[in-house]
């Protein structure tokens, strides 16, 4: 093997380390972006909804200040999600906010930049400010017209603060694989540095120490790399989470509506295509199933079986490590007759890049 | 002295007089029978507008022998716009040649809702250039529209109908049916009703009617824009039921108030509204009725009525009734 002299060593660990910081980096920005996805898609996925409820009324044919129902819904809308701030309605024409989920703001009027952007049909518009994110949807009358539009304001602080462990992950595993890096060059300097001065009779030895010495760093960086997609999972899975809470409280609230309608439970047409609707969009999903209360699955979309693994000796099912799940009851007058479950992947950014 | 004191008065009140005295503009409203959903979206929406209309409503009950009597009201009060309610009083009052409805009412613009087929009914020639100083609302979403909605509550192959064949409304659609049922390959059951000596139908024939497309294993039945089948509706609807046959309606008020089980349709409301804005362009932006196009509203709606799929077992699809007006919800005990 050819000695490594100390410049070598030093040129190889600053590379090594511009390699790292490199590589790193590309990822932290892979899953710092998917992390801001899956916030978006959240927030979108709620206000679409919203609007949808809004929109039929005005398609009935109510104009939007006689909108009944609009300021109880708003009132109940982002209830269960910590980063919500506020959800109004405003008139298109002159920007003056008709409901709002805080009282105090009714009246107002919004931004002009606000009432430019709210004009294209079914499309979200999102526009970010100092510490909050807007995103809006323009409401249109029976006869086509763009009348008003929904806007809900989100704080961006529990964004940041995710963006901010990241952040500290991405340098504490810069630090990790530098400091493993340099120590490899570093022994690969001592080896040609001790072989040709010190301990030039007791070869086998010194050839022993350094391959247990490369191994273990070489094992150190390998433990290093793949927990660190890992520790970037675990970072966002808060917001995973919290996304599949939201769209298995969507989908059963729906389905509670569906129920008081008169479908019954169990003859719900075509349920399956609108939930495999929702994992198309949501890439992160695995499966949606839909309960009776006694676990019997009556509704499916993706593949369940896929995410769930049984003990060989207990016979127990459980989740396969790196998939995760949410569930929420559908409830009848009340009672719970059944639960909607959404099962994520965690992995799935790590599966994309690789 | 005197004159300085007048002309001193004139000077005084001179900022309180308007320039041009403001004077109420009239719209003579003829109504088929009542004023029902439409009617009561054009009045409310032209009244939002605060501007000085005045509406003179005449009702005449669902019956045609009233008509001659409206239309000499309409000649002397001479309103600014003439407006009409559904496709037999629109073609009794405005005609169908231009010539007649100039020689009735002058300058007088004209302006319909409820009216199924102008074009199909010969009261304009086209939607866009209509020929005439006349333009209108019209209420039904196109029949390619209705199948294909329907295709997604229920995926027929064979679709029956019932109707008048003495109705041009009724036979306009039969036709069309005829060029859809190859297009979108399902197989059309007709059923016109006998005609008597007269050429009226008689509503004793629509129960056995409907015993016949259920014999002949019809998957839907769709109740066209047809006067007298909507007249009769019940009948239609409560023998098909008993068939667990689903009916499809062109018009809301079959699902809303008689147990058909869905239409996908613009609310008359929204008609009415729609009419009203026309209304305005005429009265206040002075266009002319002939350059304002007539068309339908924009977004259908679909009304599905709960009560009638719990009866025939046809539930709509999920994603459908999320979108839907659910009306005649049956209560949870049932």
């Amino acid at each position: 093997m050819r000695n490594f002299s100390f410049i070598h060593t030093v040129f190889a660990s600053l590379l090594w380390c511009a390699a790292v910081f490199v590589f790193v980096g590309v990822n932290f920005v892979k899953y710092e972006a998917t992390s801001r996805m899956l916030r978006q898609t959240r927030i979108e996925g709620r206000l679409l909804e919203l609007h949808r409820m809004l929109q039929v009324e005005m398609d009935k044919g109510y104009s939007l200040p006689e909108l009944k129902s609009a300021e109880k819904q708003l009132l109940q809308f982002g209830r269960e999600e910590m980063d919500f701030s506020t959800v109004s309605v405003f008139d298109a024409r002159n920007g003056k906010i008709l409901f709002s989920s805080l009282p105090s703001l009714s009246g107002q009027t919004v931004s002009e930049q606000w009432r430019k952007k709210c004009v294209s049909p079914d499309t979200v518009f999102y526009e970010t400010e100092k510490n909050r994110d807007a995103f809006g949807v323009p409401l249109f009358n029976a006869m086509g017209e763009n009348t008003g539009c929904l806007i809900a304001e989100y704080s961006t602080e529990l964004n940041e603060a995710v963006r901010e462990k990241m952040i500290k992950t991405a340098f504490r595993y810069i630090f990790r694989l530098a400091g493993t890096g340099m120590s490899l060059c570093g022994l690969l300097f001592l080896f040609g540095f001790l072989k040709k001065s010190i301990f030039v009779d007791k070869k086998i030895r010194l050839i022993s120490f350094f391959t247990i010495g490369l191994g273990t760093l070489l094992l150190l960086l390998f433990f290093n790399f793949s927990t660190m997609f890992k520790a970037f999972e675990y970072d966002f899975k808060d917001t995973l989470v919290t996304k599949a809470r939201v769209i298995a409280g969507q989908i059963a609230e729906c389905l509670e509506k569906t129920i008081q309608n008169g479908v019954p439970f169990d003859s719900m047409t075509s349920l399956e295509t609108y939930m495999d609707q929702i994992r198309q969009k949501n890439k992160e999903i695995l499966f949606i199933l839909v309960t009776d209360k006694t676990g019997r699955v009556l509704y499916e979309a993706g593949n369940a079986s896929e995410a769930f693994e049984a003990d060989a000796r207990t016979g127990k099912v459980s989740l396969k490590e790196g998939c995760g799940n949410a569930a929420e009851p559908v409830n009848k007058a009340g009672v719970s007759v059944g639960w909607v479950q959404v099962g994520v992947n965690e992995r799935f950014v790590h599966e994309k890049i690789f | 002295m005197k004159k300085f004191f007048s002309f001193f008065f004139y000077l005084m009140i001179l900022p309180f007089v308007p320039a041009e005295a403001a004077s109420s503009q009239r719209v003579f409203l003829v109504l088929w029978n009542g004023c029902e959903e439409a009617c009561r979206g054009f009045s409310e929406y032209l009244k939002s507008t605060h501007e000085d209309i005045e509406i003179i409503q005449r009702d005449l009950d669902g019956q045609t022998d009233k008509i001659p009597d409206v239309i000499a009201e309409i000649k002397n009060a001479a309103p600014d716009l003439l407006v009409t309610w559904g496709t037999l009083p629109t073609l009794k009052i405005l005609g169908t040649g231009n010539g007649n409805f100039v020689s009735k009412y002058g300058t007088i613009p004209a302006l319909f809702m409820v009216v199924s087929q102008p074009v199909e009914s010969g009261l304009v020639p086209s939607l866009v250039s209509q020929g005439r100083n006349i333009t209108g609302v019209m209420h039904l979403v196109p029949l390619a529209e209705q199948l294909q909605s329907a295709r997604q509550v229920v995926a027929f192959k064979r679709l029956g109908i019932v109707y008048n064949p003495a109705e041009t409304n009724a036979q306009a659609t039969v036709d069309q049916l005829r060029q859809y049922a190859a297009l979108m390959n399902f197989e059309l059951l007709e059923h016109p009703l006998t005609l008597s000596a007269n050429r009226q139908p008689s509503a004793t024939g629509i129960a056995p009617a409907v015993a016949g497309l259920a014999d002949k294993k019809a998957d839907v039945i769709y109740l066209a824009p047809d006067a007298f089948m909507n007249a009769n509706r019940k009948t239609l609807i409560d023998t098909a039921t008993a068939f667990s046959i689903p009916v499809f309606s062109a018009s809301e008020g079959a699902v809303r108030y008689d147990n058909a089980l869905f239409a996908f349709v613009h609310r008359y409301y929204t008609v009415g509204q729609m009419a009203g804005r026309k209304a305005l362009k005429i009265l206040k932006d002075k266009v002319q009725a002939y350059d304002i196009p007539i068309e339908a509203p924009q977004r259908p709606l679909f009304v599905v009525n709960m009560t009638a799929a719990q009866k025939t077992g046809v539930y709509p699809p999920f994603s459908l009734l999320q979108n839907a007006d659910l009306v005649n919800i049956p209560s949870p005990d049932k």
